[in-house]
Parts: structure tokens; C-alpha cells; sequence
């Protein structure tokens, strides 16, 4: 594609989704106008059009929008709860709950009364009152008879600028290095902190621009050119430009670097295959002959083949763009004093107690609306509720152990994401033993009632997978049949497979990760007689025994880094990864090599779809469990504090209300 | 005395060296390799094993780590954190202040309610304020450091909203993870006090100051206390010991950044460096307590001869 | 106890008796010290039973063993058989202490916790006072380089934070219940060993030990017959404090996950698998945690009787 159409797709989808990082004093206090006619997929959104898979409809006279479609034009957080039959909005600290056939409502707790029940169309949507609805978010509602055009007009919230959000981590920081670590903690930090070449969403995967303001791609596919703004600074007072990203990505190949050890090279940047990269990771080369500084904005990367997810890997925050002048001056101190050009930077770090941003007024993309973010780190679950619920905290994941009750007492600022995440139940089939008999493996999985265990232990926060991609990743496979818990259909492959008496299985957990699944499994298991010897270790020794196949089953997970099948298919099934236990084969491997060559996703989904029937439905390499839910509680005064997928919030759009 | 003490301070040396030696010995015995360790997720990548292993060093003998370690004490050098990536030391110069207060806070809300209850309740018999302050003791013996905690976490800081529930900003912070700690020390030092006086009590040389016709206030305070205190005074110096454990567990309730928290999580991070630089530095201190708890023997009871 | 002005006058007559002659009269003086102690033990025993507190703690630590014992006919329930859908029930007729996050009965884990839980509590208590006892002794008793060994065997020892050693030790044997019985054992010893050495030093120059002494009695019978029976109380002081210790040290390791393997109940385990629901389900916590305080407190009740009980054979 070329670079500008890419551009402009990007500018597009980014405008229509409302995400689009604009200065905040422009875009957040204007009205939102949606317009709509009876019966017309066509709608617009502040003039800019846009596609209704459920137009409105009048229904007994009365006049029915879709809920989920204005819902996300306004940007407020949208959720159906299947069980109750409930549709909801929170939008600015509002609550509006309606239920499905019934003209009964709560706003903010109160029950109001409907002019007409909420249903659900062929199309699978929701449709609702048009006045009711207006009335209830506090927008005004236009007809115009001669058209069927209904409008309706809503006045956003001025964003306030200043305060401070208090949020919190569960755990300690290693510092502020991105290529240090691959964890959660540490990718939180560098969102807020740096800048990348290109960025993601606050809610979803599209790629933006960044310190790039666009890119072009050559046309055999290998050279991408980047151009950068000419208006990024440090939080030093020094100017980003191309060699500082040379040098950010030079320093993931150096054997001496953090990268080197820490995954961010061997996971992300040894499948990009960059030329040259290998030679210096090797020390067999000073720099990295395919990284080219064309001009101080410009730079171009240069792979040995295409690679499709690329783009999508320089959005991880690992690949913050780091200032070579910085790192060279603090040296081994670096990950404690750390330079960025993202919308905050760190005024305040002091381990196992806090980390305070402060908003970095000379953000190229507009300063922060908030003036600083302070992250508190508690580790306890307990302790963590209770700072909320004195309003020490603004942020809340109610943890699982208190989740009915608080989900209860905060309804009306409970929000929720579907993670991009796949938890599974791994098989330790090189290992000699019942485990290499396929019938085992299926029965394991048959004898689990994964529905009851998502329901009561992880208090519904999920859905069911049926394979390995989860939904909303390209390549999610909707028509894939399935597993189902079957007690006896289990134990009869037990017998077959001649274990009619069961036998014991080792399985590793940590201390305090998932206990209590682990604890679910092994009791499933003994209804087949299969008894499961846990070994609750720390985590330094679980990946150990894990990564060296001293563990008969496992329970993992994989979150996306980027939404990109190739980020669950090369990490989890490739050979040379620790995540499968040594079992991989050739043959898939080629697959998941050709798929990530091709540029089309449209040619490398059913490469995918098919190694993925395979591996689950052929093979039983894995048993799949679930696609996780994430939710989070929020002080009603906090704004556009958006989940994202990966479990990275961004501070840069969260605002305070009054 | 003097050349007692410069006796117990060349020991202290040699305990030191003791306690390299075993937490060295304990650190190696332990089956993992702490390059697998640091690579986690990667630790199955032989070649990066290798390579770290190089890097830090643990690829040569053992002797000679030793040696290196022993070297870098010698210099104050305690070695960098595998998991905070700074030097040990800097680590736990940055915490102390933290368990420092703590750990000073609970000592004398310890004492002052120990001591109190315990003289008043040996002195005053079989009366109410004996059964009350003593069963404050026991309650207070029986009762699990984190238990306490999260009640008095639940009902001062949530339900009367006096204090912050978690965190450490300043001072104030410090009262609950204080009294906490201080309660439950202050149990075992008014049973310790309590027993201690009524064991002397009894002791002729108190009989003979009676029939002597002191008055009982000087019988108490010279002659019972000075020899009651001996037991006390072991006592709380033993109780330094454990009142870094209760400490790390009141931080980890409270959230206090402190040492005993720190050394915890790193044993449970098997943090090779950090665990070994922790413990040498704790040693130091407690060493020093036991020095001075000892002189304070001799000060108090000059029955015991030092040569 | 003997009575150093009893002995003296035989002794100090026959400076040149023979070894036969020597044990001869040793084995008098301590059979008379047998009988004095058996009639000792008896009339402690008296005292102990009007202390109303010590028979309490003695009654609930009965109560305590035979429920171990006995658990699986007491237990109404399994303690590791799940019921996801009876999760979390408060107490009730069904269940008396309530359910735990799997429908388990708590009542029926707490039951058969307390075999672990009073196994942990005994069997380390009793190795580590024991070792802290002799080591005190000794080091008290003999003084100089023994001394000198011991006391820096024991400042090593003692220079390590005890939770931290016993973590170490278990990463250092690997987990499971006998780790975590010798990581208990060999954590608290120092401690005693410390104490004892104190009272030691203080009746090592009382007149009755240089009495036996003179009359040649050897050491190892000084120790077991003089010394150790006049450190009875702090012994006493020592075993009723190292069980609580020993108790809450173990409920710690649980905390950090290093008790006992799921699903086998322990008290520690539960209090700290309680703890995280302490917000709704408050009985998880508190049962276990009222487990944990009450046996303490039984231990603790029974030692100050044990104590006062004893406290007319320590006038001298």
C-alpha cells in the first residue's frame, strides 16, 4: 500500500472512532452531532459518515436508534450482560441501564419509565427509544419529518484540565528501561513516558502515527521508510531525531543491552528479521547495517524478507524511542532516570511505594488534560479495595475474591474490555507417559466444566474458547464447533486409551497466580481418576521446570502484543519457544513462517484457521479454555479512562471531572 | 569490660564471616541457577543461559565467587539486585529509614505498654489491673501480626477514616504498622516483665532489704527492677530478630517500603545478590544489638564475670 | 532440688574415695533428687489444677489432639471435595463455619487442619527448644571456647531474620512437609539457646553448683540434674513462646505459599486463602484465624499455669 493511503485510512478510522489524539481543547468540548434516517444504513457523525448495521426503525410508532451505535459515536463505555439481559452506557459518570423487553430503565440507580421496550433485531442489535435515550444521556433529540432524519445532538463535557489521577500497580517496577522487561508493569510505564515511531488506539489495535508521522513501504515489500516530526523533544530539552532511533533499536541487538536477555529481541525483533540485526546481536557488527539514517527525519528499515506484523510490533512499548544522549550519559543508571517525549514523564519514583508522572506541557500532541498521574503500589488485593473505597484510589480492578460485591455496590461505574488473550491448558507431550495418547489429552479436556469454572471462579469474566485465536483478532474463527463438558463421553476415552483406573500428573502453579483454577482442575480431574499433584512454587522456578518440560500439564496464558495471528501462532507453536513444551513440527513451522511473509491478511487468515484446526481439533497439542474479560471500577469523576486490550491504559486521554 | 568489648567486636568479625559463609553456602545449595532465574520465561534458551551466566560471573569456581563476594563486602560493595538492576546497597540504605521508624515506633509503644503492664500487674497481684494486663498479654501473644493488622487496618483507618488505609508518605502512616507491631511486643515483654519481678521478688537479698525496714518503693525500683530486667533485656534483644519478620509482614500489610519487605520479596524472587547483601547487612545490626544486650548483662548483673 | 549444704560436709570429708565410693554417693544425692522431683512433679500438678486458665488451655489442647485424631469421623464433610455452586455460604446449620470459595466445608478443612497445624506446632518446637536447651547449657555452663562456638554459632544463626532463613532452607531442600518442619525447627533455636545460656551463667556461680562440682560429679549430670531443673521456668517460658511463634511462622510461610501443598488444609493456609476474602466472606478468615488464636492461647494459659504452678520449687 502506498504510504499515503495508509495515511488517510489510518486518519479515517481513527476520526470516525473518535480516538483521534487531536490537542485536547479542540476536540473534547465540542457537540456531537449524530444524524440518522429511518430505515438508511447511511449515518453521519459530526458530518463524517459512516455505516449502520442496524438502521433505525420505527416500531409501533415510536421511533428506535441503535444503542450500541450511539453509544460509541458519543464514546461512552457500551456493555450487554447476556445473563441479565441488560444493555448499559456510562457516559461521563452517567449510568444507564435498560432491559431487554421491558419499558422499566435505571438511570444512575433510579428506575425510569420507558415509552417502549428495548429489543433485539435479526440483525443481532439493540434497538431503543430514541427520546428516552436522549433524554437520559441529556442530548436533544431532532425530526425532520420530510427526510425520516432523526439528530441528536450532544453537548460534551468540557474537558477539565489539571489533577492528579491516583491509580495504582500491583507490583513493584524494575525501572523505566522499555527494553528491559516484557511485562505488563513496565509496558504501562513507557506508554505514558515515550513515544514510538507509530502508536495504537486508546481502546483497540489501530496503528497512528507517532514521533512518524507517516511511512512508506518499497515495493518488494522489505524497505519501510519512516518520516518523523520535526517537533518532538525530550524530556531533556534535546530534539528527537532519526539517530536516536537508530540507536534505540541498534541497542535491542547489542549481546551487552537489556533487550538481549530480556525477551524484547528474541520475542519481538528476531522474527522481523532486520538485516544486519543478527551480525551485531552475534558481535559480529558495530551497528545494524539495515537501519539507515536517511536525513535527521528520516529513516529507513530494511528486512531480509516482508513481514507483515512489523508496523504493529514498533507500536509495543518496548520499542520506545529512547535519547541517545540520555542513555549514554546515565549509563547503568539509565532505567532509574529515564528521558522520554511521551505526555508524561516520571517526577517521582520511589520503589515498592510510588511513581508519580507529571504532565510534559510540550507534548508534541498537546499537553495532558491531567497535570500528573500518581501510581501508588500496593500489592494486596485487600488493601487495594479498601484505598478505594476511602477514595485514596480512582481506579479499582475489583479483584475476584471480592467481585460480586463490588461489582454490586459500583454498578453505575463498572467497565469492562474483552482482553485479546487466550488461557489454555498446555500438555507436556514429549514427555513419556499416558500424556502422548491423544485420547487422553481430549478426555482431560472433556472432563473439565469450563463453564462453571469461568461463571463461579472467574466470575463470568470471559467467554469460552473454542480455539485459539479470541474474538476481534483477525483470523477469530467463529464457526470452529467447540468443546463441551462431557463426564462420561471422558471417561470412556479413558478407557479406550487403557487408563480405566486413572493415574497422577504433575502440574506447576505459582504462589498466588491463578491458584484457584489450578485448584478447579485438579478437582475435574479426579472424576476420571486422574490425580493431579500440584506444585505451588515461586515463579523463578515454575518457568524453569516449565521451560524445561518438568511438568506434565500447565495452565497458561498468551496476551497480544499486537493483533496480529502471527503473535499467537510464532510464539506459542513455532519451534524454539518455551511456550510449548519442546513440542512443535516442522511442517506448522513452515506455515507460520509463509503466513507471516504475505502481506494480504486476507491470504494468510485461512493459513492460520487451518494450522489452528490442527493444532486443537487434529492434534490436541492444547486444550483451549477461555478469551478473558477485564473490568475496572472508576471514581465517577474519572473520564476517558480506557481499557485497551493488551491491558495498557493510556493516561494521555483521562480527564477529571468536576 | 573495655577489652571485653574489644573481644566481642573482633567476633563480630568472625560471626560476620560465618554468616558470608552459610548464606553463601545456602545461596549455592539452592537448586536453581540464578542466570535460568533472571531469564524466566527464556531460561529454556541455552545460549542466553550461557551468555549471562558469563556476564555475571557464574561461570567460574565457586571458591573464587566467594572470594569476589567476600572482596566486595570487604569495600561495601554488597553487589547490584539482579531484579532492581542498583546496587544492593543503595537498595537497602534506601529502605531503611522506613523499618527504621517502624521498627522504633513498635520498640516503644512495646515497652512503654510492656514494662507498665508487666511492673503493675507483678506489683499489684491477683488485682484487677493484674488480671486485665494480663490478659491483654495474652491475647496479645496469641494473636497472628497480619490478623491484627487487617483489623486494625479495617476499623482505624476504613471505619473512623483516622489514618491512610495503605502507603507511606509520612509519619502518620507509621502509627498503625507501629502499634501493631508494638502490641504484639508489648505482650510478650509484660509477661516476660511480670514473671521476672515476682521471680526476684523473693530472692533473699529483696527479703533482707525488707526486714531491713527500705521502703518498699526503694525495694522495687533498686533492688527488684535491676535484677528483673536481666530476662527483659534478653528478651528484647531477641526480639530484634523477630521483629524484622514481623515487620516485613506489617509492611507487606501496610505497604511500608521497608527492608524486611524487601529481603522477603527478594528471597521469594530468588534474587541471589540482593538476599546475600540483605542478610550481611541485618547480621551487622543484630550483632551489634547482641553486643550491647551483653554489656548490658554485665551492667546489670555484676554476678557475671567477663574474663 | 538438692541442697548444696546437705551435700558439702560428706564430700568435702572424703577428699581421696574412690570412683566406686564416688558414685556411690552420687547415686544417693540424685536418687534422693528423683523422689524429690516426682514428689515435685506431683504437688506442680496439684497447684496446676486449681489454675483455672491452665486447665482450660489443657482442656482446649486435649480437645485439640483428639480432634486431630479423630478428624475424619468428626469432619461432616471432605475437605477437598468442591461444590462451585455452594460457594461461599456463611455459617450455617449445613455448614457450621461456612464455605470457601469452592463450596468446601470450612468446618470439616479446620478439623482435619489441625493435624497439620498441631503436628507443625509440636514436633519443630520440641527439636528446636531442645537444641537451644542443651546448646544453652553448655555454652553457659562451660564457658570459654565452648562457649565462645556455641554463642557465635548462635549469633550467625541469629543474625538471619527467621522467616527469611526458613525460606531459604526450604528453597534449599525443596518443598514440601518435612522441609517445612526442619526450616521450623532450625529457625527459633538460637534464641533459647541465648536465654538459657543467661540463667545458666547465674547459677553457674551459685554455691550448690561448686558444691557438686567439688564432690566430683561430672558435668553432664550437673547439667541435666542441677542446672537444667533450676532453668525449668524459663524453659517452660521458652516452649510456651516458641509454639505460638512456631504457629504464626508457619501461617507466614502459608502466606507466601510455602506451607503445605494444595489441596491439604492447614490453618495458616486457610487464614491466608480467608484473607483474600475478608470483604464478603469474613467467616473464611475468621474461623481459621480464631483456630490459630484460640491454640495459642491454650498453649499460652497452660505455660503461665505450668509457670506459677512451679514458682515455690524456684525460690532458691
Amino acid at each position: 500500500m502506498e504510504a499515503k493511503r495508509v495515511i488517510s485510512l489510518v486518519l479515517t478510522i481513527a476520526l470516525v472512532l473518535g480516538i483521534w489524539v487531536a490537542p485536547v481543547n479542540v476536540a473534547a468540548d465540542q457537540d456531537a452531532i449524530i444524524s440518522m434516517t429511518i430505515g438508511s444504513a447511511k449515518a453521519y457523525v459530526n458530518l463524517v459518515p459512516k455505516t449502520l448495521d442496524q438502521p433505525p426503525v420505527i416500531i409501533n410508532g415510536r421511533t428506535m436508534v441503535p444503542f450500541r451505535f450511539i453509544g460509541e459515536a458519543l464514546d461512552a463505555f457500551v456493555d450487554y450482560d447476556p445473563t441479565n439481559k441488560t444493555v448499559s452506557y456510562v457516559l461521563e459518570g452517567n449510568n444507564i441501564t435498560l432491559k431487554i423487553g421491558s419499558t422499566t430503565a435505571t438511570v444512575n440507580g433510579v428506575s425510569k419509565t420507558l415509552e417502549a421496550a428495548p429489543v433485539i433485531l435479526k440483525t443481532g442489535r439493540t434497538v431503543v427509544p430514541v427520546r428516552f435515550i436522549s433524554e437520559a444521556i441529556g442530548a436533544t433529540v431532532g425530526w425532520d419529518a420530510k427526510t425520516h432524519t432523526v439528530s441528536i445532538t450532544f453537548r460534551k463535557e468540557v474537558v477539565v484540565i489539571g489533577g492528579i489521577l491516583h491509580d495504582y500497580n500491583g507490583g513493584d517496577l524494575d525501572g523505566f528501561d522499555p527494553q528491559s522487561n516484557t511485562n505488563l508493569l513496565l509496558f504501562n510505564a513507557c506508554r505514558q513516558i515515550y513515544s514510538n515511531l507509530v502508536t495504537v488506539g486508546y481502546k483497540d489495535f489501530t496503528i497512528m502515527p507517532d514521533a512518524a508521522k507517516s511511512w512508506d513501504t518499497s515495493t518488494d515489500g522489505k524497505t519501510i521508510t519512516f518520516h518523523l516530526r520535526n517537533d518532538i523533544y525530550f524530556s531533556d530539552g534535546t530534539k528527537l531525531i532519526a539517530n536516536d532511533v537508530k540507536f534505540t533499536f541498534e541497542r535491542c541487538f547489542d549481546p551487552n543491552g537489556p533487550a538481549y536477555t530480556s525477551g524484547v529481541l528474541d520475542y519481538y525483533l528476531t522474527p522481523v528479521k532486520i538485516v544486519g540485526g543478527q551480525a551485531k546481536a552475534d558481535g559480529k557488527a558495530s551497528a545494524v547495517s539495515g537501519i539507515k539514517v536517511l536525513d535527521d527525519y528520516t529513516i529507513s528499515f530494511t528486512l531480509e524478507q516482508p513481514f507483515a506484523p512489523f508496523i504493529q510490533i514498533l507500536a509495543i512499548p518496548a520499542f520506545g524511542i529512547l535519547s541517545e544522549k540520555a542513555v549514554t550519559k546515565m549509563g547503568d543508571t539509565y532505567f532509574a532516570h529515564p528521558v522520554g517525549s511521551g505526555p508524561f514523564y516520571v517526577k517521582e519514583w520511589q520503589r515498592g511505594s510510588h511513581i508519580l508522572y507529571a504532565a510534559n506541557l510540550k507534548y508534541f500532541k498537546g499537553r495532558p488534560a491531567l497535570d500528573g498521574v500518581h501510581v501508588d503500589i500496593v500489592e494486596d488485593e485487600n488493601t487495594q479495595v479498601l484505598k478505594f473505597k476511602k477514595g485514596e484510589l480512582d481506579v479499582l480492578y475489583p479483584p475476584l475474591a471480592q467481585y460480586d460485591e463490588l461489582v454490586k455496590t459500583y454498578a453505575t461505574n463498572v467497565y469492562k474490555t474483552a482482553d485479546m488473550s487466550y488461557y489454555r491448558i498446555d500438555f507436556n507431550i514429549k514427555r513419556k507417559g499416558p500424556l502422548q495418547d491423544i485420547r487422553v489429552r481430549q478426555a482431560i479436556g472433556y472432563a473439565i466444566n469450563r463453564e462453571q469454572i469461568l461463571a463461579k471462579i472467574l466470575k463470568g469474566q470471559g467467554y469460552l474458547a473454542k480455539g485459539i485465536f479470541p474474538p476481534g483478532l483477525p483470523a477469530y474463527n467463529a464457526t470452529l464447533p467447540g468443546f463441551s463438558y462431557d463426564l462420561a463421553k471422558a471417561k470412556q476415552l479413558m478407557i479406550d486409551a487403557g487408563y480405566p483406573n486413572g493415574f497422577s500428573l504433575e502440574m506447576v502453579m505459582r504462589s498466588g497466580r491463578m491458584e484457584d483454577e489450578h485448584l478447579a482442575f485438579q478437582e475435574a480431574l479426579k472424576q476420571i481418576g486422574i490425580t493431579v499433584n500440584l506444585k505451588k512454587l515461586d515463579s523463578a522456578t515454575y518457568w524453569q521446570l516449565l521451560g524445561a518440560g518438568e511438568t506434565d500439564i500447565a495452565y497458561r496464558n498468551w496476551y497480544a502484543d499486537f493483533a496480529d495471528p502471527d503473535n499467537f501462532m510464532a510464539p506459542l507453536y513455532h519451534t524454539g519457544t518455551d511456550s510449548n513444551m519442546g513440542w512443535a513440527k516442522p511442517e506448522y513451522d513452515a506455515i507460520i513462517e509463509k503466513a507471516a511473509k504475505l502481506t494480504r491478511m486476507s491470504d494468510r487468515i485461512p493459513l492460520y484457521q487451518d494450522l489452528e484446526k490442527k493444532l486443537i481439533y487434529q492434534d490436541a497439542v492444547q486444550f483451549p479454555l477461555w478469551n478473558t474479560i477485564t473490568t475496572v471500577i472508576l471514581n465517577p469523576k474519572v473520564r476517558n479512562y480506557y481499557l485497551h486490550p493488551s491491558g495498557v491504559v493510556a493516561y494521555y486521554p483521562v480527564y477529571l471531572a468536576h | 569490660m573495655r577489652n571485653y568489648i574489644i573481644r566481642r567486636l573482633l567476633l563480630l568479625i568472625l560471626v560476620l564471616w560465618g554468616v558470608t559463609l552459610v548464606t553463601f553456602i545456602l545461596m549455592h545449595v539452592v537448586p536453581g541457577d540464578p542466570a535460568k532465574v533472571l531469564l524466566g520465561k527464556l531460561s529454556g534458551n541455552e545460549v542466553l543461559v550461557t551468555k549471562l551466566r558469563h556476564q555475571l560471573g557464574l561461570d567460574k569456581p565457586l571458591v573464587v565467587q566467594y572470594f569476589e563476594f567476600v572482596k566486595g563486602v570487604l569495600r561495601g560493595d554488597l553487589g547490584n539486585s539482579y531484579k532492581f538492576k542498583a546496587s544492593v546497597m543503595s537498595l537497602i540504605l534506601e529502605r531503611m529509614p522506613a523499618t527504621i521508624k517502624l521498627t522504633f515506633g513498635a520498640l516503644i509503644i512495646g515497652l512503654l505498654i510492656g514494662l507498665s503492664s508487666g511492673i503493675i500487674s507483678a506489683v499489684r497481684r491477683y488485682s484487677v489491673w493484674d488480671t486485665f494486663s494480663m490478659l491483654f498479654a495474652f491475647i496479645g501473644v496469641s494473636m497472628p501480626v497480619f490478623w491484627l493488622a487487617m483489623l486494625l487496618q479495617l476499623f482505624f483507618a476504613v471505619k473512623l477514616g483516622w489514618f491512610h488505609v495503605s502507603g507511606f508518605e509520612g509519619l502518620r502512616d507509621l502509627v498503625l504498622p507501629s502499634v501493631t507491631l508494638g502490641l504484639i511486643y508489648s505482650a510478650s515483654i509484660a509477661r516476660m516483665t511480670r514473671s521476672s519481678i515476682l521471680e526476684v521478688i523473693r530472692m533473699d537479698y529483696v527479703r533482707t532489704a525488707r526486714a531491713k525496714g527500705a521502703p518498699e518503693r526503694i525495694v522495687i525500683f533498686r533492688h527488684v527492677f535491676r535484677n528483673a530486667l536481666i530476662p527483659v533485656v534478653t528478651l528484647i534483644g531477641m526480639q530484634f530478630g523477630g521483629l524484622l519478620t514481623g515487620a516485613a509482614l506489617t509492611e507487606t500489610v501496610f505497604q511500608i517500603p521497608g527492608v524486611g519487605k524487601l529481603l522477603i520479596n527478594s528471597t521469594l524472587d530468588l534474587d541471589y545478590p540482593m538476599i546475600q547483601g540483605g542478610v550481611i547487612f541485618v547480621a551487622i545490626i543484630f550483632v551489634l544489638i547482641n553486643l550491647f544486650v551483653d554489656i548490658l548483662y554485665a551492667y546489670l548483673d555484676p554476678t557475671i564475670r567477663y574474663d | 532440688m538438692i541442697s548444696p549444704k546437705q551435700n558439702k560436709p560428706e564430700t568435702g570429708g572424703a577428699p581421696f574415695t574412690t570412683v566406686q565410693e564416688k558414685d556411690e554417693e552420687l547415686l544417693a544425692a540424685e536418687s534422693e533428687a528423683e523422689a524429690r522431683q516426682t514428689s515435685m512433679i506431683t504437688d506442680i500438678w496439684h497447684r496446676l489444677k486449681k489454675h483455672r486458665l491452665a486447665m482450660a488451655g489443657l482442656i482446649i489442647i486435649s480437645v485439640l489432639i483428639l480432634t486431630a485424631v479423630f478428624a475424619s469421623v468428626i469432619a461432616p464433610y471432605s475437605y477437598r471435595d468442591q461444590n462451585l455452586d455452594n460457594a461461599l455460604l456463611p455459617p450455617s446449620r449445613d455448614h457450621l463455619f461456612g464455605t470457601d470459595q469452592f463450596g468446601r466445608d470450612l468446618f470439616s478443612r479446620i478439623i482435619y487442619g489441625s493435624r497439620i497445624s498441631i503436628a507443625v506446632a509440636f514436633l519443630p518446637v520440641i527439636v528446636s527448644v531442645g537444641i537451644g536447651v542443651l546448646l544453652g547449657a553448655i555454652s553457659g555452663y562451660y564457658g570459654g571456647w565452648i562457649d565462645l562456638l556455641i554463642m557465635r554459632l548462635a549469633d550467625i544463626m541469629f543474625a538471619f531474620p527467621s522467616l527469611l532463613f526458613a525460606i531459604a532452607i526450604i528453597f534449599a531442600i525443596g518443598r514440601g512437609i518435612l522441609s517445612l518442619f526442619i526450616a521450623l525447627a532450625l529457625v527459633d533455636w538460637a534464641g533459647d539457646a541465648r536465654l538459657i545460656r543467661g540463667q545458666v551463667l547465674s547459677i553457674r556461680s551459685k554455691e550448690y553448683i561448686e558444691a557438686a562440682r567439688a564432690i566430683g560429679m561430672s558435668d553432664r549430670r550437673i547439667i541435666l540434674r542441677h542446672i537444667l531443673p533450676n532453668c525449668l521456668a524459663p524453659i517452660i517460658v521458652t516452649v510456651s513462646m516458641s509454639i505460638p511463634g512456631v504457629i504464626l511462622t508457619e501461617a507466614a510461610l502459608s502466606f507466601i505459599g510455602l506451607g503445605v501443598q494444595p489441596p491439604t488444609p492447614s490453618w495458616g493456609a486457610i487464614l491466608n486463602d480467608g484473607q483474600r476474602f475478608i470483604g464478603n466472606a469474613p467467616w473464611m478468615a475468621f474461623f481459621p484465624g480464631a483456630a490459630i488464636f484460640l491454640t495459642v492461647l491454650a498453649y499460652n494459659f497452660l505455660g503461665d499455669g505450668l509457670r506459677d504452678a512451679m514458682d515455690p520449687f524456684l525460690k532458691n
